[in-house]
């Protein structure tokens, strides 16, 4: 557990030392930036366009239909999740990639620490700087509260969501990391592999019945969707922490493994 | 202290160990050597528990390198063939972080720290960023991460390689000061390496063991030198850049 901590340290240590993270964190918060600001003008077009229906059709209860959570902030979740594709790869794909390339994961891999603990420092720091680019999206999300009126259960579990999601992830990306030496064939392994966690369920409508049910059980966004309307499902939270403890415990299986080469 | 018995590993098609069998006693300096691609590292690594030996067997104390690799590790320092570092600490603080992974109690971190860079003359570069340093001092972090946790066990992969003279001089200096605390296996292709700091040498070549003797009983019929090049049968030209130890 002290390794777990130790190694957690300089993994965060490391991540703030470099512009990487500032990069990612600062590229994620200006892309959100943007996706707010429109969505914010959007909502505001749309509610001025049925304001002039509603006086129009003397039918008040139209305006009820342009809902600010789901326009402004349910879009907001699903457009960050959409970045998460792109910036967590580039989290991940130093974490053991450069540690072979540099002949460093033979200072750990000798140390009289397991590599189930490597892994988990290693993830505790990576996931810890998603985690915050997360919290720092909230930033938006306070507007909202401020000077709206949004429901505000489904901007917690929005953030739920994506947090599940950034830790779902940022284990897998490890995990793909680990297999390489190479920083650029990590990052676009991750990438490929997000990817087809976003679109695996492209298929279901042609293919119909159970196939149908079990590529849409699969999908990223889809278990994405209820947190977004302020739902909590278990079936959703396990989803996510069934990808999160795969990428942990594939991470260690192939580091554990590299002694038997 | 360290026991290597029959040991076998192969790469592929290529065998890089071929039976390999030797024994270091506790508080001696033994020159591990042979020519590029004799199967030093490798052997190295697989008494570092980096890597698993295809046959045979390693002890390092009571523990074998296989079986009880966490035992090992806590009785070992390595120094591999390229000091593993992170380029973005300031020495103090990567030595540290070694102390604390080796499982130094927090207590005792600062003191060790102090102690090894006191040895490894460090003080100077303390504060500075690995990445800004020589590959001399380089070297001497390298050799402190292998000390901070005081192994009963130290094992260094060419600890002089691609040094200056000034520089060799003065790790040579630092290891033999090592003797009296702790079994040291340190591999060279270097013939005065092992003459200036060990007792005893084991020449391995291609992949097996061809000599295991004091330095005077292989320096009794001409030098060390010749007593090198006739065991590993070259003639007087030794391979310079013999395919290198595999990575």
């Amino acid at each position: 557990m002290r390794a777990v901590f130790t190694l957690c340290a300089r993994e965060l240590r490391s991540q703030v030392n470099s512009p990487i993270a500032w990069t990612v964190g600062g590229g994620f918060l200006l892309l959100a930036g943007y996706f707010f600001f429109n969505l914010v003008s959007q909502y505001s077009v749309m509610l001025s366009n049925y304001a002039v229906y509603a006086q129009i059709s003397q039918n008040p209860a139209l305006l009820e239909r342009v809902s600010l959570n789901e326009i402004v902030i349910g879009n907001l979740f699903r457009n960050l999740l959409v970045l998460f594709l792109f910036l967590i790869p580039v989290l991940t794909m130093r974490s053991f990639a450069e540690e072979r390339k540099q002949g460093t994961d033979e200072l750990l891999l000798t140390a009289p620490v397991g590599a189930g603990e490597i892994v988990a420092g290693k993830y505790l720091g990576i996931v810890s700087v998603a985690l915050t680019m997360v919290l720092g999206s909230g930033i938006f999300v306070l507007v909202l509260l401020l000077y709206g009126n949004p429901e505000p259960g489904p901007v917690w579990t929005g953030l739920l969501g994506l947090s599940l999601a950034a830790m779902a992830l940022v284990a897998l990306g490890m995990a793909v990391s680990a297999a390489t030496d190479s920083q650029v064939v990590a990052g676009v392994g991750s990438f490929v592999l997000f990817l087809m966690l976003f679109v695996v369920d492209w298929p279901a409508e042609s293919v119909g019945g159970g196939t149908a049910k079990v590529l849409k059980a699969l999908s990223l966004p889809e278990r994405f969707d209820a947190f977004g309307k302020g739902l909590i499902s278990s079936p959703d939270v396990v989803y996510y922490l069934s990808l999160t403890a795969l990428g942990l415990f594939t991470g260690r299986a192939i580091l554990s493994s590299q002694r038997w080469r | 202290m360290i026991e290597v018995s029959a040991l076998e590993k192969r790469y592929g098609d290529t065998t890089a160990l071929d039976g390999v069998s030797f024994r270091v006693g506790r508080g001696e300096i033994v020159g591990f050597l042979g020519p590029n691609g004799a199967g030093k590292t490798t052997t190295l690594r697989i008494l570092s528990t980096y890597l698993t030996p295809d046959a045979g067997t390693a002890r390092v104390g009571e523990y074998d390198v296989a079986l009880q690799p966490m035992e090992v590790r806590r009785r070992l320092g390595y120094l591999p063939e390229h000091p593993p570092l992170y380029l973005d600490q300031t020495v103090q603080e990567f030595l540290r972080f070694c102390a604390a992974l080796r499982g130094v109690p927090r207590s005792r971190r600062r003191g060790a720290v102090e102690d090894v860079i006191e040895r490894c003359g460090l003080g100077e570069v303390r504060g500075r960023l690995i990445a800004n340093l020589s590959k001399g001092y380089r070297q001497r972090v390298g050799l402190a991460q292998a000390l901070v946790h005081r192994p009963e066990v130290l094992i260094l992969d060419e600890p002089t390689v691609g040094l200056d003279p000034q520089q060799i001089r003065e790790i040579r200096r630092l290891v033999a000061s090592l003797a009296t605390e702790h079994t040291v296996l340190l591999s060279t292709h270097i013939l005065p390496e092992v003459t200036m700091t060990c007792s005893r040498a084991v020449i391995i070549h291609r992949g097996k063991v061809v000599a295991d003797d004091s330095l005077e009983a292989l320096s009794r019929s001409g030098g060390l030198e010749e007593a090198f090049l006739r065991l590993i049968g070259e003639e007087l030209t030794l391979p310079a850049d013999a395919p290198g130890d595999p990575a």
